[in-house]
């Protein structure tokens, strides 16, 4: 990637962070419509994310996320903007995770977690084996790393690759032209690239 | 590699994370954000008019009235929820299958009419109970396929309300999920523990055929990414009644050279074949073929499938033996840096010298636990050779380095295999995950 677009990506994602701290602010005044467009923006990944991390029953999980965005939004006054907020959200949810681990006596399960750079390295020299790309554990960093995504790229990507949506489509949706998509699905690729080979946020 | 494959790694990525599995329903995700919303308001008005107590208890009972419909619809719609699902993967599906078919309306109709009414089917499942067949050692793991071996009984028992259970059983080795925990035995003597898992101790492609709307939805997303050809064909059952019989050729991607190639069901090429019963709606059998040289072999079959019949409570119990030895997690040792330093070779010599010094506190620091049975079998055991440590392909995943070996049991019988060894994270010790 160039610097000159990397730059492009580092300023993207800051913009947006500065944006969901006023946000975050805004809930802890009592705003439901701040609270809604977080919501919006970090509800669904927040669940993927406790699924590949908790890999229990959907009540489990859907409890575990429930409970995860309660507490989160009640303590929104205590986000400092020092993370990302989903970062933020995260450490809460694996917090939430291992309470009902502790609670349904379960064992805490580690989950080998491949390292950035052997899995960027693996996806740039060949096919990925299907072990590989289903694993837990890189479902868990791949949720982690779309949701840390300016929300046009994570758009762009879930909508093409996740949900097999065509150029057309995608430029609809993201009101632009096919050229101008075609080269946003090309930055988002290699911002995901980036972000996926870089080192996990470390826990709040 | 050229940029296309490195962009289809990519997407393959982002679709596996991204399954609908893994988002929330619509309608929890509804009620949750009002639910929230109803939170904040709750909060925001207890912190700012402490004396309205009376609204506010209202607004709390209100809140707790929100709460209960939230986890009611959490249980009500876990049936609905699949046949949800299930509906977008017949869309996908039908795609597919029409780009192989014919574009036709007949075919494009009879497609959607397969798959539509499998997934309306599976909707109405309380339970599924499965019987097959499986060519394998029936105490090895449930995926592994031994395509020389003659065929063993394999068995899953899903429970899907009002709890999830369920239990996968080979004649040596049996899974249990009771709602709490996992519980895996490998008779006459092991066992290991787990949290409550949908498919944990490799028991997954049995859990994706009794939920035909996930198994169809995971070949969905295979076949977009790889290209498999698939093939819709009707067939008369030898009920006399029709079925519509979806077939589709996976390929591992392993080069035909790998150790592991054709190892598992995840590692092998085969032809998958699901046969729908046009009558009943619902999947009726699963045909697994292996591609060889000399051809495809059956190596999986469903013999019946029973949908919402009563499972017995017990089923989803075990009893296990008193001798029963369980796994543990690797303990830091006070000497840990010399055996953390071992290369595999290494710590194979040092794991086989001790089975054969029957030294077994040795042992149980490469192998945890050394069973009776294992004592029985191995213990005595002579090393005649230890070859030079290779790796598979799927090696880059889970770190395991094989090591060829040869030895003679006390019996007189030699033995030649490769010891699967990986690096234990805590300790950075090697451990033995097969292979013996």
């Amino acid at each position: 990637m160039s610097a000159v677009v990397q730059d492009r990506e580092s300023i993207g994602m800051e913009a947006e962070a500065t944006d969901e701290l006023a946000l975050v602010r805004q809930v802890a005044e009592g705003d439901e419509q701040a609270l809604a467009i977080l919501y919006e923006r970090y509800a669904d990944p927040l669940f993927g994310y406790i699924y590949h991390a908790l890999d229990g029953g959907r009540e489990e999980i859907e409890e575990v996320w429930q409970d995860t965005l309660s507490s989160a939004f009640r303590a929104a006054g205590s986000f400092r903007g020092q993370s990302r907020f989903f970062s933020w959200l995260c450490s809460i949810a694996r917090h939430k995770i291992a309470d009902h681990r502790r609670r349904n006596g379960i064992r805490q399960q580690n989950l080998s977690l491949m390292a950035p750079e052997d899995l960027v390295r693996l996806a740039d020299e060949s096919p990925l084996p299907d072990e590989v790309v289903n694993r837990r554990d890189v479902c868990l960093r791949v949720a982690e790393v779309l949701s840390q995504l300016p929300a046009e790229y994570r758009t762009a990507l879930v909508a093409r690759y996740a949900e097999g949506r065509s150029v057309e489509e995608i430029a609809q949706l993201l009101d632009k032209s096919y050229k101008a998509t075609e080269s946003t699905l090309s930055r988002a690729r290699d911002a995901f690239r980036l972000a996926l080979s870089s080192q996990p946020e470390a826990d709040i | 590699m050229n940029e296309e494959q490195r962009e289809q790694n990519l997407g393959r990525l982002i679709r596996a994370a991204s399954a609908p599995a893994a988002r929330p329903d619509p309608a929890v995700r509804k009620q949750t954000l009002q639910q929230l919303q109803a939170e904040l308001r709750t909060a925001h008005r207890a912190a700012t008019t402490k004396e309205r107590a009376p609204e506010l208890e209202a607004d709390q009972f209100q809140r707790q009235q929100e709460h209960k419909i939230i986890r009611k619809e959490t249980v009500m719609s876990t049936l609905v929820r699949n046949w949800r699902w299930g509906l977008g993967a017949i869309a996908g599906a039908t795609a597919v299958i029409l780009i192989v078919l014919s574009p036709s309306p007949k075919a494009y109709g009879k497609a959607i009419s397969v798959m539509s009414n499998g997934v309306r089917a599976v909707a109405r499942l309380t339970s599924v109970h499965l019987r097959g067949k499986l060519r394998t050692n029936p105490r090895e793991n449930f995926s592994t396929i031994m395509p020389e071996q003659d065929f063993v009984s394999i068995e899953l028992w899903k429970q899907f309300s009002p709890d999830l259970k369920w239990r996968v059983e080979l004649p040596g080795r049996v899974a249990v999920m009771d709602g709490k925990s996992t519980v895996l035995f490998i008779s006459p003597d092991y066992a290991a523990k787990a949290g409550p898992s949908r498919s944990a101790f490799d028991t997954q492609m049995y859990h994706e055929m009794a939920d035909i709307s996930g198994a169809l939805e995971h070949e969905i997303a295979a076949i977009k990414t790889h290209g498999w050809p698939v093939t819709l064909t009707q067939e008369q059952g030898a009920d006399g009644k029709p079925k519509s019989v979806v077939a589709i050729d996976a390929r591992s991607g392993l080069p035909d050279s790998d150790y592991l190639k054709n190892a598992f069901f995840s590692t092998a090429d085969t032809r998958r074949v699901y046969v729908f019963d046009e009558q009943t709606e619902l999947l009726e059998a699963v045909r697994i073929y292996l591609h060889t040289a000399d051809g495809d072999r059956l190596v999986f079959e469903t013999e019946q499938i029973d949908y919402n019949e009563a499972i017995e409570p017990g089923v989803f119990h075990l009893d296990l033996p008193a001798n029963v030895k369980w796994q543990q997690d690797m303990q830091v040792l006070p000497d840990n840096e010399k055996y953390a330093a071992m290369s595999p070779e290494e710590a194979a010599r040092a794991f086989l010298e001790a089975v054969g010094r029957e030294d077994w506190a040795e042992a149980e620091k490469f192998d945890s636990p050394i069973t009776e049975s294992f004592k029985q079998d191995r213990g005595g055991l002579q090393v005649l050779s230890i070859g030079k440590a290779f790796t598979s392909a799927i090696s880059v995943i889970n770190g395991a380095e094989f090591v060829p070996y040869e030895i003679k049991l006390k019996s007189g019988q030699i033995n030649k295999h490769n010891l699967a060894l990986k690096k234990d994270r805590k300790t950075g010790r090697w451990f033995v995950d097969g292979g013996i």
